[in-house]
């Protein structure tokens, strides 16, 4: 059974199919909650909301497209009330790659969650890791699909400037012939 | 344009290494069956409203057939013989309203006197 199959025998008030749909995406929609939050429990609260939110709203979703924006969208929209609900917002307790040795797309990533702001952050996680179209990804930030774009190259900006290393370039060598009779003298402040 | 932007993301070495390798989130295992017990509670409780709604109904109705006024019983009250008033000397009661009439009769007749007073006026009046 397809998706929309699902879908459909989800709309139609089948629990099964819905559990089905559930099996399918919880494990997206926790990982970009934890993108979001960056706190375990507060995503496994949020994931557990969205989808009891998206039962209750199942009639409304368009079958034409696919399930799983329509999930991220309610996720963070879920997301932003939990945030303006829990004030002082937890210490975060979750980091990207924490428990191995990055490789140098792992560093970047994990460079990306610290350096960049939650939105632009989402954005990068939602078109790269999810693979979502410049479209969806506006649809579900909100945003108009031009904002995104620039969202995501300013991101990638941010992210080639920090990456760069931190100490001097080597100094070029002399293109004169240094032999050992050569001496150089400097100038004196006389 | 957008074949351009596209070019410039794919020779980027951050979009390159971004889609290198993705970031992988281990989920935790009882995440799913705690997701679809929530949803089947959810279920159960947007089933309950009408059943809810009758029980409240029921409940109303049963503490006003038990809890009125007097609690008296359902037997037909008996009639009882009327008895005869007694008879006490009548009560003269003063008229609340007494100053008002003798105001409204004393505008009156002033309204009267200021009528026939204005009366001869009219004669003096060119046709």
């Amino acid at each position: 059974m397809d998706e929309r199959s699902l879908a459909q025998a989800a709309q139609e008030g089948s629990s099964d199919a819905y559990g089905r749909l559930i099996s399918l995406h919880h494990a997206r929609v926790f990982a970009f909650l934890l993108s979001l939050t960056r706190h375990r429990q507060d995503a496994e609260d949020l994931t557990q909301d969205t989808f009891v939110r998206a039962w209750r709203n199942i009639q409304k979703f368009d079958r034409s497209l696919p399930m799983l924006p329509w999930l991220l969208t309610i996720a963070r929209r879920q997301s932003i009330a939990n945030l303006r609900k829990r004030r002082p917002l937890p210490e975060p307790d979750w980091m990207l790659y924490e428990s191995e040795e990055p490789t140098p797309s792992g560093r970047l990533w994990r460079l990306a969650d610290r350096c960049l702001s939650r939105e632009s952050f989402s954005a990068l996680w939602l078109h790269y890791r999810e693979e979502l179209p410049l479209k969806e990804v506006a649809k579900i930030l909100g945003k108009r699909e031009g904002a995104v774009k620039v969202l995501l190259h300013r991101a990638r900006n941010t992210l080639a400037t920090a990456a760069r290393p931190a100490t001097p370039p080597p100094i070029k060598p002399s293109p004169l012939p240094v032999t050992t009779d050569t001496m150089i003298s400097y100038p004196t402040a006389s | 344009m957008s074949s351009r932007s596209n070019k410039n993301s794919i020779s980027d070495p951050v979009d390159l290494l971004l889609r290198e390798r993705m970031p992988v989130v281990s989920v935790p295992r009882d995440l799913e069956a705690r997701i679809r017990s929530a949803v089947a509670e959810d279920r159960k409780r947007g089933q309950a409203p009408i059943g809810r709604w009758l029980a409240v109904a029921a409940v109303v109705v049963l503490f006003v057939v038990f809890n009125r006024p007097g609690e008296q019983p359902v037997a037909p009250p008996k009639l009882a013989r009327a008895q005869e008033l007694p008879v006490s000397e009548p009560v003269l009661m003063e008229n609340p309203l007494r100053h008002e009439a003798m105001a409204l009769k004393r505008d009156v007749d002033r309204t009267g006197r200021f009528l026939l007073d204005a009366l001869p006026s009219l004669s003096l009046v060119d046709p």
